[in-house]
């Protein structure tokens, strides 16, 4: 049983041999409103979204498997995948300017560099599956999951919780985060003094989000002695954690493992990376909606089975249930513009067949051609990420774990925080037994950032060569002393991230350095308004209404 | 059913449908779940899946049938189409025998995507167009033997047999959970009602999933 479903782990179903030589389907009809190259989370938003209100859609992609740069990789095909061989798309040599056309060609590229593996892969290898995207999480009250609702993409996931909760790294050891009022009255490692400190805080927020929501309700009308005042949300919410009397650690609570804020708020940096007090207390608002949303979810976030190539097949086939059609190992070779170069008719795909469209939406592994400056690294963000095979949960009974590691925590060049999700074989991502960790870190410099990321690895996890006799460190909520997970093997990468562009083409984003997908969810719903401005995204009740024999709840 | 209530049932099985595009897949679970039968031949579109109850012994069974939504057309079914499914019909033409040739690929993609308990019936649609027909009915049964699949002839415009190939599937479904119920004690499997975030316990990893919904 679970064999099988760990071999379920491929994102998509490759009925076909690996023939070099492609039999490519012709595609019927060859007008389109929208062509979509990916199926990444956004491209598959994005389709699902232009299906839903009445466009004609193909969408295509260059692999046998769903997912693009958000895909779940299975562990023998992530180096192959993070350095991808260059071979240019088989362009059939058709006549360059043909009926009035012009042909510009496009080309991939790859957006992963710096790949560094370590260890030895455990068998079985196909028993592991890595998302391209890691740490990465749906926050129980994320537009996401309204998203997955609203549309039906929900019939096709499944979730598990992140049931271990958070756990910030603090002076050389890992403590419980106390992300609600609860959690602080059950928190053993805690001082009474900074559990009232917590709690008036908390209380002081949740009174201001109550009463802001009512304000936005009732127009302007508010219980206005319990909001924040305006001078206060536009401080950096670090000077508002020191004015309500929050000490270092728990102002590095709220700021690192509950308003996920990035950049260290007590550095001497630029202070575009400061963030506000609005901001702050916006995250802390999903944060505190997330727990307990649902029922059977502990904390406030939650993992789709077999990895997050989940979440852009549900939208797929929300759009084909909508008249979409799909085409697996089709890549878009060029794009097809008038003699003049001044318009847009349509793509070519690599099977030589000129596709007319108004609108060609591509993942981001696409160079775009008309934007093909010279390529400045120095200033373009990254994000390293790491992925780990361990031996043991990094807390004792927890299947899967969020660890924060605050800026500076791990030593003073660190300055960004570093995130450690831990998933464990009950997402069906790995076999009984074994855990995989993903870490990321975002950075301008890529030799810092895998520093930090190395740093946080050597924390936690034990060398494999010393076997028997692993390290120890201390875990707060146990009287005696752990044993450190064996680190089996390890990966870590360098990722760039670019945001969606718009124009005629329009470049969907990247995965971000983010633990969550609002970010990518923003930039595809400005994508989507820029294309289609007088269309709702994804109207509420566009979820298909399937056909039953009996009257199931309506919710 | 008459004596329950409509969303009471002992056990709730996930089945999907396969096979090449315009094979009559659509129609087969239109036929089914609401006795209908459409002409028209266009790639599948609006259909999520369908669902009906029937008895298998003295249990109600529900049958939650999944349909490909065009995504077979140009091979681009999810991985998760597959996800839970404890039956399967893999349909074929009749009329045209290059469908019946791809049925292999579709049957091993489908053992690639679930679990090896899985029932599989190989359907051969249109049999009311005899006078077309490109497959023989024993070149296709001595292939389903070989399979370890069922294997039956339909006319979903006849409704000839169509009950029958979905209500065998659900029996041997039910013959299988039932032996393994008795092999291990488990509960019987039930895929994602598909109404709110399915959110699974800590330690439920199969992919065939416990269903709160069952009684004894």
């Amino acid at each position: 049983m679970a064999e099988a479903a760990a071999d379920s782990s491929n994102s998509a179903v490759d009925g076909g041999g690996s023939n070099v030589q492609n039999d490519y389907p012709t595609i019927d009809p060859t007008s389109f409103d929208v062509v979509l190259c990916g199926t990444g989370l956004p491209e598959s938003v994005l389709a699902a979204a232009c299906a839903a209100v009445g466009k004609t859609v193909l969408h295509v992609d260059p692999s046998p498997f769903y997912g693009s740069l958000y895909s779940s990789i299975p562990l023998s095909s992530l180096t192959s995948f993070l350095s991808p061989e260059a071979s240019p798309p088989t362009s059939s040599a058709a006549a360059a300017a043909s009926d009035s056309r012009t042909v510009v060609d496009l080309h991939r590229r790859s957006v992963y560099s710096d790949v560094e593996t370590s260890g030895t892969v455990p068998e079985p290898a196909r028993r592991f599956t890595v998302d391209m995207v890691g740490p990465r999480v749906l926050y129980c009250a994320d537009e996401a999951v309204d998203l997955l609702l609203r549309s039906g993409g929900s019939h096709h996931v499944e979730f598990k919780s992140v049931e271990g909760g958070s756990l910030l790294y603090w002076e050389g050891c890992l403590y419980p985060v106390p992300d609600s009022r609860q959690a602080i009255f059950k928190d053993t490692t805690l001082k009474l003094k900074e559990k009232n400190i917590l709690f008036r805080f908390f209380k002081l927020v949740q009174a201001h989000i109550a009463a802001a929501s009512a304000s936005s309700d009732e127009t302007g009308q508010g219980d206005a002695s319990t909001k924040i005042p305006e001078e206060d949300l536009d401080l950096p919410f670090v000077e508002f954690l020191k004015k309500q009397g929050l000490p270092p650690k728990m102002r590095a609570v709220v700021l690192y493992a509950i308003a996920m804020v990035d950049y260290d708020q007590d550095g001497a940096d630029p202070c575009d990376k400061l963030t506000t007090t609005r901001e702050g207390i916006q995250t802390i608002a999903l944060y505190s909606s997330s727990i307990g949303r649902f029922a059977n979810a502990e904390g406030a976030f939650i993992y789709p089975m077999y990895g997050h190539a989940e979440l852009p097949q549900a939208f797929c086939r929300c759009a084909a249930v909508k008249g979409a059609l799909y085409v697996l190992r089709m890549p878009v070779v060029a794009l097809l513009m008038d003699e003049e170069k001044k318009h847009f008719l349509g793509a070519r795909l690599a099977s030589g067949q000129d596709i007319l469209c108004q609108q060609l939406i591509i993942d981001a592994s696409y160079k775009i051609p008309t934007l093909d400056v010279p390529f400045d690294g120095s200033d373009s963000w990254k994000v390293v990420r790491g992925v780990c095979i361990i031996s043991k949960s990094v807390k004792q009974g927890s299947s899967n774990v969020l660890v924060i590691f605050p800026p500076k925590s791990l030593e003073e060049q660190q300055v960004a925080a570093v995130r450690l999700l831990q998933l464990s074989s009950n997402l069906a991502v790995c076999p009984p037994g074994m855990f995989i960790s993903y870490l990321s870190t975002p950075c301008t410099d890529v030799s810092a950032g895998k520093q930090s990321i190395k740093k946080a690895i050597d924390t936690l996890f034990s060398p494999q060569a010393s076997d028997g006799s692993e390290g120890h460190f201390e875990t707060t909520n146990e009287s005696t002393e752990d044993v450190k997970p064996t680190l089996i093997w390890s990966c870590l990468y360098v990722q760039e991230i670019t945001q969606g562009t718009s124009g005629s083409l329009l470049s969907c984003p990247m995965p971000d350095e983010y633990l969550d997908y609002r970010n990518v969810l923003g930039s595809t719903k400005k994508l989507f308004a820029s294309i289609y401005p007088d269309e709702e995204f994804l109207p509420k009740k566009s979820a298909p209404v399937y056909a039953d024999d009996a009257s199931d709840s309506a919710e | 059913m008459a004596y329950r209530a409509d969303d009471d049932y002992d056990y709730l099985f996930k089945v999907v449908l396969i096979g090449d595009s315009g094979v009559g897949k659509s129609n087969l679970l239109s036929r089914f779940t609401r006795n209908e039968f459409s002409l028209e031949s266009k790639s599948t579109i609006g259909v999520e899946f369908a669902t009906r109850s029937i008895h298998v012994e003295d249990k109600v069974v529900k049958a939650q049938i999944w349909d490909t939504a065009g995504q077979e057309r140009y091979r681009a079914i999810t991985s998760a189409y597959y996800r839970g499914a404890v039956g399967a019909l893999v349909v074929y033409d009749v009329t045209r025998h290059v469908t019946f040739e791809n049925v292999e690929r579709w049957m091993r993609e489908l053992r690639d995507h679930t679990d090896a308990n899985i029932v599989m019936m190989l359907v051969g649609n249109k049999a009311d167009l005899r006078h077309l027909r490109a497959v023989p009915t024993e070149d296709a049964k001595a292939f389903a033997e070989r399979q370890n699949a069922f294997f039956m002839e339909t006319s979903a415009l006849e409704a000839m047999n169509v009950e029958d190939a979905f209500t065998e599937v659900l029996a041997q479904i039910y013959r299988v959970v039932s032996k393994k119920a008795l092999d291990i004690g488990d509960d019987p499997a039930a895929p994602p009602r598909g109404h709110t975030i399915n959110v699974g316990g800590k330690d439920d990893v199969s992919a065939v999933k416990k269903s709160a919904c069952c009684s004894s």
